[in-house]
């Protein structure tokens, strides 16, 4: 089986937009249409502030409600996890645009460009009629991961094969690759790591596919980063349900960090990249919250948010502050 | 970020990812402040100082001493197409050049005193 996820370490994330360019300009979409986008969120009051970052696009969720709410099924959910939608079925009801939690989709009815009503050569040569008054979001690139399928190459490794989003990240914030490609499993000493096989097996068969954490464990893209894995461990973090993607219903699971220095023991610090030492976080775990029921367009990023503020202690992070974004 | 700058204010991609920065395109302010002078957020201001005004929308945040006013953008754009439209405030119509503050980098010291009041209007597509 082939399940395609993305991870977003939201230690990692500057907020730089580079994903956000990267994507306009690999799938030219049109002026205002951002598929991949950094929302920029400020929680508390001064001078208790705190802002984060965080990358958004289609999550191409497990049980995807604009799947459920397309009249003409154009919308499906791909064996490989992939939320696609055949532009020829679509007949731009917009149903899924008010359905999608995350504010992913949108709808262009006539094709503009950034200068007028003549496209630059970039934008000519990625201009695509059959995008015009139809629903459209984040495909994960995927004609680049359908491409893999006849090279051979791995998604996530290759990078002619990997989403453009993730090829540009500027931090390492984001990574991509199949969650259940074994391959990847045997790159780095896996042995030493017998997290990786509890986690794989306690992972939910479906969960949604673009998960956030503060490490790959939380986020169950443990075979890509061992090394993270390991220091959940040596920090004695519990292993089991919360410290998974579980399988939620559009909410993914998030860990956020305090940003503190741990005494002691440094495990964050990786010898190859010896910078990595700024980001390293002080995890706290996020309440283990029920499934939400449909939400309003971005209420989904209210409960991260709360969570965020929960795992700060009560009272210290946002003294009760409104969100924002 | 570094849209602000020199070229690439002119690319249409430029502009409309950095608006997903917050701030970007207006007058940074603390809200506590600017409940106090009694502008709301997307208002209209004038940033003035002993050499010239600027105009932009006001955006409130928490995350800014209540003292201190920012303006991410330090170019101003008179003739370029595209970029002249921005309508964005700029540093460098208040701040004065200055040799001693300019460091090797070819950076400034871009500090300056201002006085902030409210315009007329409300300014569309200011960043909430």
């Amino acid at each position: 089986m082939t399940r395609y996820v993305t991870t977003i370490d939201l230690r990692r994330c500057v907020g730089c937009q580079t994903c956000t360019a990267a994507c306009k300009g690999a799938n030219a979409t049109p002026p205002g249409i951002q598929w991949r986008r950094v929302l920029d969120i400020e929680t508390g009051e001064f001078p208790d502030v705190r802002r984060t970052f965080l990358p958004m696009a289609c999550m191409h969720c497990a049980n995807p409600p604009c799947e459920e709410v397309c009249p003409t099924k154009a919308t499906t959910k791909r064996a490989d996890g992939l939320v696609a939608i055949d532009y020829d079925l679509c007949i731009g009801c917009a149903n899924c645009v008010m359905a999608c939690p995350y504010d992913a989709r949108s709808i262009v009815h006539a094709s503009h460009f950034s200068y007028g009503d003549q496209p630059l050569p970039s934008e000519a040569k990625g201009f695509d009629p059959a995008r015009v008054a139809v629903s459209m979001k984040c495909t994960f690139c995927v004609d680049r991961i359908d491409e893999a399928a006849i090279t051979g190459r791995i998604p996530g490794v290759h990078p002619e094969v990997t989403p453009a989003c993730v090829n540009s990240c500027i931090s390492g914030a984001m990574e991509f690759g199949d969650i259940e490609d074994p391959r990847k499993q045997r790159q780095p000493a896996s042995g030493a790591h017998p997290s990786i096989t509890a986690c794989t097996k306690n992972s939910a068969p479906n969960p949604a596919s673009t998960t956030y954490g503060t490490s790959h464990e939380e986020t169950g893209q443990e075979n890509l980063r061992p090394r993270v894995a390991a220091t959940a461990a040596q920090l004695g973090l519990a292993r089991g349900g919360q410290l998974h993607c579980r399988r939620r219903r559009w909410r993914p699971a998030v860990v956020q960090c305090a940003g503190r220095r741990r005494a002691g023991a440094d495990p964050w610090r990786d010898p190859a990249r010896p910078d990595t030492d700024r980001w390293r976080p002080d995890l706290r775990l996020v309440r283990d919250r029920p499934a939400v029921a449909r939400p309003e367009c971005l209420s989904a990023f209210r409960h991260i948010l709360d969570d965020a503020r929960s795992v700060r202690g009560a009272g210290t992070f946002s003294r009760g502050a409104p969100w924002r974004c | 970020m570094q849209y602000h700058a020199g070229g690439n204010v002119g690319i249409e991609l430029m502009a409309e990812v950095s608006r997903n920065i917050r701030g970007h395109d207006g007058v940074i302010m603390n809200a506590k402040t600017a409940a106090r002078y009694g502008i709301a957020e997307g208002d209209r201001i004038e940033v003035r100082s002993h050499i010239g005004a600027t105009y932009g929308a006001a955006v409130l945040v928490q995350g800014v001493r209540p003292d201190t006013l920012v303006i991410l953008g330090q170019f101003d754009h008179w003739a370029q197409p595209f970029a002249k439209d921005l309508d964005r405030p700029s540093l460098n119509t208040i701040a004065p050049m200055s040799l001693e503050l300019t460091d090797a980098t070819g950076s400034g010291s871009d500090i300056v005193k201002v006085q902030v009041r409210k315009m007329e209007g409300h300014m569309e597509g200011a960043q909430a």
